[in-house]
């Protein structure tokens, strides 16, 4: 093969690329903080008694998890603003799909840590006197929040990378900051090396990080 | 137990389906109202909402600074100062484009997008502003190629972008190749793919295979420079079932050459050998 390469076009448009990488940090930050609180909220109800209740957030659970993210950035694009009359940028497009497709993962993750706290746990608070709600708050999610984070962070860490997703509907983070110079440049081989290290300084540290917390003692559950 | 919970989502999706049918029936584009003609809704806005594709040099983005520039972004800017209009330009893509047409995202697409049978079968064109073909690219060391009657040899790879001319054309008269069909926005990808040895030959619009080539001369050459085949007009696309907005357009495109405007653009964006036809006006002056 040959190929002559320009990798001083790296350092050419290294704002490009830094900005790149700040817009999906961003997006990556918004999509973690409302994902994790509408999931949160949403995995509790999922041990809701009430059926209708229950029905609701399993519907929306099951759609959102079953609909490609692509599909969903997409027609959400156009959707919100043809039909609904809803004005919106593609960022807050693209940080909302995002952010509601890792609420029904994390709704389903923090279902299963609930359900993980041992009985004895709850009981031991129901013997205090202690209400449900001040068993939920004071007792089971502290406990199931412990369970919770090694999970949480792989998850984050895939949602960081699914964000590059959000190219499809022009939002600059740095696959499609990559393409504007590559239509601009002819000169994709240097540019695709050039996102490729952008991910890999954030998500070599990431993964390192998420793999600590994985072995850490605090997050086994004591019984 | 189970089987009441499913039954209860099973009735929840019904009714956000039947919600969602019901919002899709019977609605009109964001901003038109009903039977309005786009022209009516500039107009009153005064505002042209246009959905643009980097395709320099028709469409130039910087992407340190963002800026538009072009061909076609000078044409349309004209063309609003006269209307005494602004544009709001959004950027969309080759795959996008018509959906934001027909959502009413944008009330034009300004790049230069080829009239092809298939495109018009969902949305309406201008009249040509320009003409653009197709050509392909080969490796520079490559001597089995000289003419298009040499890609129809069995046993060749060629690439191609999906749904793009290139693709077009594979599909219908180059039934004994092997066909790597590329699914990207990247219209260097086919290209690469001969760099690296993956395909003989790359097939794509004149102009993306001039300037390729141009970029990456010791590896590669375009093969139809100043001789491309398989041509195309080349304008801007709008809605279906608006003749006013067309008919207007049209008449603005045609003032544009008439008053030389489009030649001052010519002059400005068109390289020497650069791989775009210049469209025949309908009027010589008589020193011509």
């Amino acid at each position: 093969m040959h190929y002559n390469w320009d990798l001083g076009l790296l350092w050419e448009y290294r704002r490009v690329f830094l900005h790149g990488a700040i817009v999906t940090l961003e997006l990556t930050g918004i999509t973690i903080l409302f994902g994790t609180i509408l999931g949160t909220f949403l995995g509790v109800l999922l041990l809701s008694r009430n059926k209708i209740i229950r029905g609701i957030v399993v519907t929306y659970v099951e759609l959102l998890r079953g609909l490609p993210l692509l599909v969903l950035l997409v027609w959400l694009y156009y959707f919100l603003p043809a039909f609904l009359n809803i004005k919106i940028s593609a960022f807050t497009t693209a940080a909302f799909g995002l952010s509601i497709n890792l609420s029904s993962f994390v709704a389903d993750v923090v279902r299963g840590a609930i359900d993980g706290v041992p009985t004895s746990y709850k009981d031991a608070a129901r013997s205090l006197g202690m209400s449900s709600k001040l068993i939920l708050r004071r007792i089971v999610l502290p406990e199931a929040f412990r369970a919770l984070i090694p999970t949480l962070t792989a998850l984050y860490i895939t949602m960081f990378k699914m964000s590059t997703l959000a190219s499809v509907i022009s939002v600059w983070e740095p696959l499609h900051s990559g393409n504007s110079i590559i239509i601009h440049t002819y000169r994709a081989l240097e540019v695709y090396t050039g996102i490729a290290i952008i991910y890999l300084i954030i998500i070599v540290p990431a993964t390192y990080f998420s793999k600590k917390l994985e072995k850490s003692k605090y997050f086994i559950r004591r019984v | 137990m189970l089987n009441a919970r499913r039954s209860i989502a099973g009735l929840v999706v019904l009714i956000t389906i039947a919600l969602l049918g019901a919002s899709f029936w019977g609605c009109v584009p964001k901003g038109v109202e009903r039977g309005e003609s786009v022209l009516e809704k500039v107009k009153r806005e005064k505002v042209i909402h246009a959905g643009y594709i980097k395709y320099p040099p028709f469409v130039i983005q910087d992407p340190k600074t963002r800026e538009l520039s072009g061909y076609f972004i000078d044409l349309m800017a004209q063309i609003a100062e006269l209307m005494g209009v602004e544009i709001e330009y959004e950027e969309t893509n080759w795959g996008r484009m018509i959906a934001a047409l027909e959502t009413g995202k944008v009330d034009v697409v300004v790049s230069g997008i080829f009239r092809t049978i298939p495109r018009a079968m969902q949305v309406t064109f201008t009249k040509p502003v320009l003409y653009v073909g197709i050509s392909a690219i080969i490796r520079k060391e490559d001597t089995r190629f000289k003419e298009l009657e040499d890609f129809e040899k069995p046993g060749l790879t060629v690439a191609v972008t999906d749904g793009e001319v290139g693709h077009e054309y594979a599909k219908r008269y180059l039934l004994d190749t092997k066909l790597i069909v590329l699914e990207t926005e990247d219209i260097t990808r086919p290209m690469l793919e001969v760099i690296t040895g993956r395909a003989d030959v790359a097939l794509g619009d004149a102009m993306s295979c001039y300037r390729f080539a141009k970029e990456h001369k010791e590896s590669v050459t375009d093969l139809f420079a100043g001789r491309p085949f398989y041509v195309f007009g080349t304008t801007l696309m709008i809605r279906r079932g608006d003749p006013e907005w067309l008919d207007f357009l049209n008449l603005a495109l045609e003032f544009m050459e008439n008053s030389g405007f489009t030649d001052k653009l010519e002059k400005k964006y068109k390289e020497a050998d650069a791989a775009w036809l210049s469209a025949a006006k309908p009027w010589r002056t008589e020193t011509e």
